[in-house]
């Protein structure tokens, strides 16, 4: 091992990816450049803008504000796990159904808050949504319709729960 | 964006991490990382060596002590904070700071005892510790100090503790009484322009009996309005003249200037916010 | 049952359509990026890919005395490191493409890397090139420049005075163009009854597009060609530009710009850092990359706005507008950018008589050059500006004269039937219904009950006002003529090739390129349509100047009218020839055909049909008597679109706003708008423009500014400091729609992309100042951030 380096294993998307990396190196670099899954896309330098959320451990959390070395041995999801066995995730159908993207750089970001939220609060009100993709900014769609879509989301998975 | 190199250490145990702290050069700590990392990335702060709590247990947990106090460990999250039940009976207020903070992926990262290091004078929490009048616990390989949060907080991002430090507890006395939190800013996420937090209990003759009044965002560090809070205590609700007191109060105090918030301005909003919160709080 | 949409677009192309166009359908794009799987600059990489920093000036204004890059050089993992000397004499400096005429413009010998001078905070003085963007990061910081600091300017105001600083040599007092305008009959301005004065401003934006700029060049030493993939929304445009500055034959360069996230002008223009990769990557024969950080995205990709405008309105005392005389000074930044010239000028002037019946309209425009990030087209570019003026003005015109707002512009519009109609500025409105947007809006608000309601909770102490925002912007650019007449480096046509392939399959490469409008969706309805061709079999190329005939891209709202007409005219040429197949294969002649439903026949046979995809099968068969004597074999038509005239959506935004008394907040109470951009190939779509529009447009009533401060530091060099909104903040939205075709394109279209932004800050600033009316306030600048308004409250309270 190159001096400095440090072995990181992390469990993304039910797949191991092992590597010896910079201590510095973000979370997210790992995940684009390692890992090779180029959904998660970074926005901004300060957490503000969200492109980069992706799951750990079931929770939502910017991975460009994270080292790699600080998720070793953690479960990671991203976009990329969200559509099963050629599938979509209702969340996903749901932005394509209600135009929720535009030029889709944010969008792997706000279906992973989404994912998030819903998983917290499976009928979330308005304001729940708004609340609960305030650290997800997208500048084409002015949001309204992706709130619709989560909403959308939400009650089709929820409807799916009760014939089940 | 990236960080310069450091040498990165994550200890398994306090006793290691306090080893670490003595031994190693220029240590910095990195608890949620939710404001250092931003600072790394940009090269505002350029450390030789992070040491990551993350993986010592014992930083995470929140208890109650025999004092009836709240002692929650310097890694719980935000949203633990939210979340936690013996937090949510026994300090509601400071759940309630915690809804406030950022948004929601910083308070699932983030932790209370990385905020308050932090010393940001905009931070949420600063103000409600002030009105609980919370202790930070500090340890190091010489011993153990409890400071009292007013004397923790030094200064804009500037603390009391020592190099070879680590806050690993905080301590919160108990209070169920009546408390407001309120928080200006231009966005849901941003950090505040002005912030109060205030904590009240009326007699049943309807005098003040007790009250506590913070601000943040506004000065250099929180401000405690204790000569506010002393010219309202003891008063019947409706014998105070709250809009002098608080004017006093208010204009003693000098505000930074910056694009998020003139001087004059935010000393508006705090008075406009002090007169709003205190009369809910009596009434 | 046809929707709404369809029934004019059949009205407009005088066939049925196939329900396709006009409807709502899903966005192929979306497949891909609801996975994760779009393909966006920074996703691309190469092995043994090597990547790119800028060292950036700290300093507005500084002379830059020596560059020691030996330290940098040492550190493992460094490649190069070279500074602006040496690359002066590599490459040119850095050109406008848009030579505006009569306006004593001045051109800035601006270099992708500076050798001389910095002059604004994030300037290239050097650039390193290393195995790792870590390194290459780490390799900027120990580059040790000598600078000479010197005085710097960011106001364009105090740029102008006597003695600022001075960016450029030769340029006196800053001023790179000075362009005067005058349309109509100046002496309105004698016989008006009334003047009305104000200073407006429209303030600095950053146009934050969540994906920063991003490029890698790729050279192929065995061809001598060279491949830069980069964030561009005009591939065609980069090429000849770069090609210019950098000497390279045109056909050795390659752009490829795949999925774009974002770009609202900002990524139009001609940048160093580019140029600079094309360089490094034929120097040192390896990929480099470079990706922006939003730090870097921030200093040194363009900015929008930073008008100040004195403008000046004439009416008579029935409420007749006569004519607006305005002096603009335009912030231009440290340098003269791509289209920069003609945003202030031609883009805005053009549009000052607005929706209204002017006699006259006079303008200055004062190009300042001043220590900050240059500024350039910004959503809208131009056309906020002017609406913003106009429309801040009728109301204020209103209020002076006790009028109704509403009533003020009904008076003054353009009626339905004096179109097409030629405006005091020389434009020709295509067509237009301005009444009925406005009384459709006004419906949908309940305008004269909400007037009312206002009137009485105002006299109880609450803030509450309604705010008209009305707007036509000329869009589509645009008819060549016109703006190579202004200056304009190239024609603004657009090309288009449509392919049938053997089996019946469609590729249609347009020079548009949409980053987000959602026309690999659009454009494929329109030429199922026009094809009468299954939508399932019809595939987009865009972006990449290798596979598309030389084409202008997106921007300017240009793309359904301009790239959507030139594809329509390439479909009609495909079907003439298909009908002349057709003809042979049915033994007739060609007026004898019938196209119905995807098949040729005969008029007289009925029975006896032909696909398309039979034809397109023979066209390349091209044997056995298949094609008709002398036909070339082959069904593929190219066309290049040169639009007769620009377009002109309109529309009428109304909103209610009530302002906390205590804390000044604003809050939206509602927001109606009613937009025509002519028939929609796409609702679903339009209603998307619209929404994201209006947000742009109120972050920068409510939200947004660039600040610099005196020394010429960005203030909000993050997105932590420059508040874009987010969900929390933005209000609901009723949407409707008009549909007035435009008779001067071929598919009546109009483009909506910029409609939004354009109507949204002057209706909400008009909201907030009728809110205010009790404290006979005229003015607060934008953004209105509650410390504003309380200010101005305090001010008129005093």
């Amino acid at each position: 091992m190159m001096e400095g380096l440090v072995k990181v294993s992390i469990d993304i998307n039910g797949k191991k990816y092992t590597d010896d990396v910079e201590p510095r190196l973000l979370l997210v670099d790992f995940i684009r450049d390692i890992a090779r899954l180029k959904g998660t896309h970074i926005g901004c330098d300060t957490t503000s803008c969200g492109a980069c959320t992706i799951l750990i451990d079931g929770m939502s959390v910017k991975s460009c504000t994270m080292f790699a070395v600080e998720a070793d041995g953690r479960k990671i999801q991203t976009v990329e796990s969200l559509a099963t066995d050629d599938k979509l995730h209702p969340l996903q159908e749901a932005f394509w159904e209600h135009h929720a993207l535009q030029c889709g750089y944010c969008t792997p970001g706000m279906l992973m808050s989404s994912t998030f939220l819903l998983s917290r609060n499976s009928d979330p009100t308005e304001e729940e949504i708004r609340e609960g993709i305030a650290g997800n900014i997208c500048r084409c769609t002015g949001y309204i319709n992706i709130i619709k879509a989560v909403k959308d989301a939400a009650g089709k998975i929820n409807a799916g729960k009760e014939t089940e | 964006m990236y960080p310069t190199e450091f040498e990165y250490y994550r200890p398994k145990t306090l006793d290691e991490a306090l080893e670490l702290m003595k031994t190693v050069e220029e240590p910095k700590v990195i608890a949620g990382g939710q404001s250092l990392m931003p600072m790394l990335k940009l090269r505002f702060y350029e450390p030789a060596c992070l040491i990551d709590l993350g993986a010592i247990p014992e930083l995470k947990q929140v208890k109650l002590d025999e004092g009836g106090n709240l002692r929650i460990g310097a890694m719980v999250t935000h949203f633990e904070v939210i979340e936690n039940g013996l937090i949510r009976e026994n300090a509601p207020i400071l759940a309630s700071t915690a809804e406030n903070i950022g948004d929601i992926q910083i308070r699932n990262r983030g932790t209370i005892g990385g905020s308050i290091c932090e010393a940001d004078p905009s931070a949420d929490y600063p103000p409600t510790m002030f009105v609980l009048e919370a202790s930070i616990v500090l340890l190091s390989k010489e011993g153990r100090r409890t400071v009292r949060i007013e004397d923790f907080i030094k200064g804009p991002y500037e603390t009391d503790a020592r190099e070879d430090e680590i806050a690993v507890e905080i301590i919160v006395p108990k209070s169920t009484d009546q408390y407001h939190v309120e928080k200006y800013a231009r966005r849901k996420a941003d950090f505040a322009v002005v912030s109060v937090a205030a904590i009240a209990r009326t007699a049943s003759d309807g005098s003040i009996e007790e009250l506590r009044i913070a601000a943040g965002a506004l000065t250099d560090g929180p401000e405690r309005l204790k000569s506010l809070e002393s010219a309202l205590k003891g008063k019947k609700k409706d014998s105070v003249d709250l809009q002098t007191s608080i004017s006093e109060t208010v204009d003693a105090l000098t505000p930074i200037s910056d694009i998020h918030g003139g001087e004059e301005y935010r000393k508006y909003s705090l008075k406009m916010m002090l007169a709003r919160v205190i009369k809910e709080l009596i009434e | 049952m046809p929707q709404e949409a369809q029934v004019i677009m059949e009205k407009v192309s005088g066939r049925k359509v196939n329900r396709i166009s006009g409807t709502r359908m899903k966005r192929k794009e979306d497949a891909r990026m609801i996975t994760g799987m779009g393909t966006y600059t920074d996703d691309i990489k190469f092995p043994d890919m090597m990547y790119a920093a800028f060292l950036r000036s700290p300093y507005a204004h500084a002379r830059i005395r020596s560059v020691k890059t030996e330290k940098a050089k040492e550190l493992p993992g460094v490649v190069e490191v070279l500074t602006g000397n040496d690359l002066k004499d590599k490459m040119s400096p850095i050109p406008t493409a848009w030579n505006l005429p009569n306006a004593d413009l001045k051109h800035t010998p601006y270099y992708s890397i500076a050798f001389d001078k910095a002059r604004y905070v994030g300037d290239p003085v050097a650039v390193v090139v290393a195995r790792s963007p870590y390194i290459a990061r780490d390799a900027i910081e120990l580059i040790d420049v000598d600078y000479e600091i010197l005085a710097a300017v960011s106001n364009q105001e105090d740029a102008v005075k006597e003695g600022s600083p001075r960016l450029y040599e030769g340029i006196e007092n800053n001023v790179a163009l000075n362009w005067k305008f005058a349309g109509g009959d100046e002496s309105v301005f004698d016989q008006a009854d009334v003047i009305i004065k104000e200073r407006l401003r429209n303030q600095r934006l950053q146009p934050s597009a969540m994906e920063t700029r991003s490029a890698i060049a790729k050279y192929e030493q065995g061809k001598d060609e060279t491949t830069i993939w980069m964030t561009s929304q005009n591939p065609h445009v980069h090429r000849y530009l770069f090609s210019s500055v950098l000497g390279i034959p045109e056909n050795k360069l390659r752009v490829i710009s795949p999925d774009v996230g974002g770009a609202f002008g900002s990524k139009i223009a001609c940048y160093g850092p580019e140029v600079v990769l094309i360089y490094l990557s034929r120097k040192l024969k390896a990929p480099v990359k470079w990706t922006e950080d939003r730090r870097e995205n921030y200093l040194s990709t363009t900015h929008g706005r930073d008008h100040v405008h004195y403008v000046e309105m004439a009416a008579k005392k029935d409420g007749t507008i006569l004519g607006v005389r305005v002096k603009v000074y335009s912030n231009l930044g440290g340098w003269i950018s791509t289209v920069a010239p003609g945003v202030a000028t031609v883009l805005s002037v053009l549009m000052y008589s607005a929706q209204y019946k002017m006699q006259a309209v006079q303008c200055e425009v004062i190009g300042v050059l001043t220590n900050t990030m240059a500024v350039d087209a910004y959503r809208g570019a131009g056309r906020p500006e002017a609406t913003f003026i106009v429309e801040r003005m009728v109301d204020n015109l209103a209020r002076k004269l006790e009028m109704d707002p509403a009533e003020l512009r009904r008076k003054n519009y353009i009626k339905k039937e004096e179109f097409p109609f030629a405006t005091v500025t020389g434009t020709l409105y295509d067509s237009g219904d301005y009444h009925t947007a406005l009384e459709k809006a006004l419906d949908l608000i309940d305008y004269r009950k909400q007037v009312a309601e206002n009137k009485k909770l105002r006299k109880e102490g609450k803030l509450v006002g309604t705010g008209i925002g009305s707007y036509v912007e000329m869009s589509g650019a645009g008819p060549s003529k016109i703006v190579r007449a202004t200056g304009y480096g190239l024609g603004l046509w657009e090309s288009a090739t449509v392919r049938v392939h053997p089996t019946g399959k469609v590729s249609v490469l347009t020079g548009g390129h949409p980053h987000g409008q959602g026309e690999d969706t659009t454009f494929a309805q329109l030429v199922s349509d026009e094809l009468q061709a299954p939508y399932e079999d019809i595939e987009l190329v865009h972006g990449d100047t290798a596979i598309i005939p030389f084409g202008m891209g997106t921007y300017a709202s240009r793309t359904t009218p301009i790239a959507g007409g030139a594809i329509a005219l390439a479909c009609r040429k495909v079907l003439k020839k298909a009908t002349v197949i057709a003809a042979h294969m049915l033994n007739t002649t060609p007026d004898n055909i019938v196209y119905d439903n995807g098949e040729f026949y005969s008029e007289g046979n009925p029975t006896e049909k032909r696909k398309l995809s039979d034809i397109a099968y023979s066209a390349y068969g091209a044997g056995f008597d298949q094609l008709p004597e002398g036909m070339e074999p082959g069904l593929e038509e190219t066309t290049f679109y040169d639009p007769e005239n620009f377009v002109f959506p309109f529309g009428t935004h109304v909103c209610n706003v009530e302002i906390d008394p205590e804390t000044f907040q604003v809050k939206i109470k509602r927001y109606v708008a009613v937009d025509d951009c002519g028939p929609q190939l796409n609702p679903m779509i339009v209603e998307g423009q619209i929404h994201g529009g209006i947000v742009q447009g109120l972050a920068q009533a409510l939200y947004e500014e660039s600040i610099y401060d005196e020394s010429g530091n960005l203030i909000t060099a993050s997105l932590a400091d420059y508040a874009v909104p987010t969900a929390v903040e933005v209000p609901r939205f009723e949407t409707a729609s008009t549909f007035t075709p435009s008779p001067h394109n071929p598919i009546g279209a109009k483009g909506v992309g910029e409609a939004g932004t354009i109507a949204a800050a002057p209706a909400l600033v008009n909201a907030v100042i009728d809110a205010l009316s009790e404290y006979g306030i005229s003015n607060i600048d934008m953004p209105l951030k509650p410390e504003n308004i309380w200010k101005a409250v305090r001010a008129a309270k005093s």
